[in-house]
């Protein structure tokens, strides 16, 4: 039986969540997944989960109460990963406003993530390179320069939010999709993910 | 002399044995140009140079003669449940493109499966001058190598001289004309597009209206094409064998198994699912321009050089990498080859090639495949919202095309195709299926020309396929 850390995945119905599933059991994770419907009413339960990772998927965060309503019950302590959709889902219940990337977004483009902060949470990750991005909304990164944010800003793409953290709990959100096979340090940013629960573990 | 010069005669001696045949023509070639994209092994996946071995300019056919239908069903789960229970080693499956079990039900065709026992495989080199001949059942036990082969066509030559045979060809060449007069079904041969122009753009206007707010990214559209009736037109074995030869494809599919079934006569540029033992591969194709000879390499820069057709082989890449890993060990699912080129006759198609390694060996054909239907490229991503669109904005059901067509050899083994650029007919009437790529990038005028693009390229098959009867061009006096 494998003794590495558990995860609670809460799949939004999208068409990547398998790679994301397959990279992290790769790594040695166990992985649960639930599934998060916009037309569901059930409570997603969590158990002794190590980490939640919220998944990609179709749509705009208040699509999903269940999920936003499991961030509500989700201990503090416990690392958080949001991608994509998820990554949203973390800043909308900051209130931070989601845009439109352009009026026309690209899904499956490629572009530069450039780097701004090294992260507290994960080790050894300069951010820099090119990434998948599948979105059609961001967020601003000026909205997280505000003083009293609670969030980080390790990397934007084009002024936009890349990679994201929170200053005081293991929650990380990341816009592009590492799990891409075209996300140039995708893999290493998964890789310290799970470093970063294993270390945990071992504490 | 190429052995496959042998393979019109061959059909023709071949077509009077059985009453009913399938036939599966798989073509191995190199792409004409990889993309010389930087690997790097830290990513989930990533670009790796771990390659099947090389199939270079292979040719593999297959002549099956009356298959016996194994399973009629329309509801996809059950078709792949009860093949589960009772799996047959050869056997050839037809599945119409379906996106959720209820749309095929609604749709009213069924996913068919014959075993076969019966069957001539050939298999060589394009330029060898001999294949590899292995027979199997009692009806091909005759031919046992190739020069027993060679002699079987010789014969048929001698009796078309002497007036017995009614099928004829010039021996061991591919010298077949025409014969002079009206194609078959002339009169009601024109293919009727089954809604105008403006309606296929509405439609990709309407596609793109949720793109741009997320709810999904990537849409495979298709518009159907309305044929002759089925009666009118007869395409033979040797029609379907003859064309393929003189335009070869990938794949190439031909299905003609009484007149309660559906026909197929398809040259498919795009295989599905390769199985062999626990490793599988697939590779979708998305992004197509037409070149002039003496200017592919420009053609393949516009290709890589384009936004739009880069990010929809990027989504349907990760696509088919997400639907292998429903299946596939985690950490196994590779990208061996991302963006390359290849030739699909005046058109360059971009591919990418997806490797997995199967989580159990024991996995049957049918677990494999229904866990990938329906094919990535030919729905979009997200697969679930855009399957269920594509039932609300497609104005005519797909029938068999889009679908897919597969043919295994053992319990272990499967090569399979998406069945598109062919020809279909249900009970009445034959049809057709053009279709292209939808992301917020697309200008709807130019993706109506994709649609026409697509047509042209294989729309010049019909009138050579329905060709009355192929005669021998030298010894035209021979036919009786």
């Amino acid at each position: 039986m494998s003794r590495g850390p558990a995860i609670l995945f809460v799949d939004h119905l999208d068409s990547f969540s398998e790679n994301l599933v397959a990279a992290l059991r790769a790594r040695g994770c166990r992985v649960d997944c639930v599934l998060s419907a916009p037309s569901g009413a059930a409570r997603i339960e969590h158990g002794e989960h190590d980490a939640l990772l919220l998944s990609p998927g179709p749509g705009l965060p208040h699509h999903y109460p269940e999920s936003l309503a499991l961030l509500d019950r989700w201990p503090a302590e416990r690392p958080v990963l949001g991608v994509c959709l998820g990554h949203q889902m973390l800043l909308s219940r900051e209130n931070l406003l989601l845009n439109l990337v352009s009026e026309r977004p690209v899904h499956g483009r490629r572009e530069q993530v450039e780097p701004v902060e090294c992260s507290n949470w994960l080790s050894g990750l300069n951010f820099e390179g090119c990434a998948t991005f599948y979105n059609s909304w961001a967020i601003d990164k000026l909205q997280l320069a505000e003083k009293d944010c609670r969030w980080r800003l390790n990397a934007h793409c084009a002024g936009w939010a890349a990679v994201v953290e929170h200053k005081f709990q293991p929650w990380l959100g990341v816009q592009y999709h590492p799990e891409s096979f075209a996300s140039e340090q995708g893999g290493l940013l998964l890789n310290a993910f799970v470093a970063l629960l294993n270390s945990r573990g071992l504490a | 002399m190429s052995w496959l010069q042998h393979m019109g005669s061959l059909a023709v001696a071949l077509e009077a044995r059985a009453a009913q045949w399938l036939c599966y023509v798989q073509h191995e070639t190199e792409p004409l140009v990889r993309h010389p994209v930087e690997r790097d092994h830290s990513v989930p996946g990533g670009f790796s140079a771990r390659r099947t071995q090389s199939q270079a300019n292979r040719v593999r056919i297959t002549f099956v003669a009356d298959p016996k239908l194994e399973q009629c069903e329309h509801v996809p789960k059950e078709f792949f449940r009860s093949e589960q229970e009772n799996p047959s080693p050869k056997s050839a499956w037809l599945i119409p493109f379906f996106a959720l079990d209820e749309f095929a039900i609604r749709q009213n065709l069924p996913l068919l499966r014959w075993s076969f026992s019966d069957c001539l495989e050939l298999e060589g080199l394009v330029d060898s001058n001999e294949a590899i001949v292995q027979a199997h059942g009692t009806l091909f036990s005759d031919v046992t190598s190739f020069e027993a082969l060679k002699s079987l066509i010789s014969d048929l030559a001698v009796r078309a001289e002497s007036g017995i045979a009614e099928a004829d060809c010039n021996p061991l060449s591919l010298d077949f004309t025409v014969s002079p007069g009206e194609a078959q079904g002339s009169k009601n041969q024109l293919w009727n597009r089954g809604e105008s122009g403006d309606s296929i753009c509405n439609m990709i206007q309407n596609w793109q209206c949720g793109m741009r707010d997320g709810e999904y990214y990537l849409a495979n559209a298709t518009s159907r094409m309305n044929g002759p009736t089925r009666d009118s037109v007869k395409i033979s074995l040797s029609a379907f064998v003859h064309e393929w030869l003189t335009s070869p494809v990938r794949q190439g599919v031909f299905i003609d198994c009484g007149p309660q079934w559906p026909r197929v006569c398809c040259f498919s540029p795009e295989r599905f699912v390769a199985r062999s033992g626990e490793r599988i591969q697939t590779e979708p194709i998305k992004g197509t321009v037409q070149f002039e000879s003496g200017h592919a390499l420009e053609a393949v820069h516009s290709l890589w050089s384009s936004q739009k057709e880069m990010s929809e082989q990027t989504m349907v890449t990760d696509l088919l990498r997400n639907d292998f890993n429903k299946i596939c060990r985690p950490g196994s699912v590779l990208v061996s080859s991302p963006f390359e080129i290849r030739v699909a006759g005046n058109l360059l198609q971009m591919q990418s090639v997806v490797e997995g390694e199967l989580k159990e060996a024991s996995l049957s054909h049918a677990e494999v495949l229904a866990s990938l239907l329906p094919a990535g490229s030919v729905t979009g991503t997200p697969k679930w919202v855009v399957s269920q669109q594509i039932q609300i904005k497609e104005s005519a059901p797909r029938g068999y095309y889009t679908g897919v067509f597969a043919l295994a050899r053992s319990l272990q083994e499967f090569d399979s195709t998406v069945l598109i650029r062919g020809f279909f007919a249900d009970e009445k009437r034959w049809y057709a299926g053009i279709g292209a790529g939808i992301t917020t990038l697309s200008d709807p005028e130019s993706e109506v020309r994709e649609f026409e693009l697509k047509w042209q390229s294989f729309s010049n098959r019909w009138s050579r396929l329905t060709q009355s009867h192929l005669k021998p061009k030298a010894t035209a006096g021979g036919s009786p």
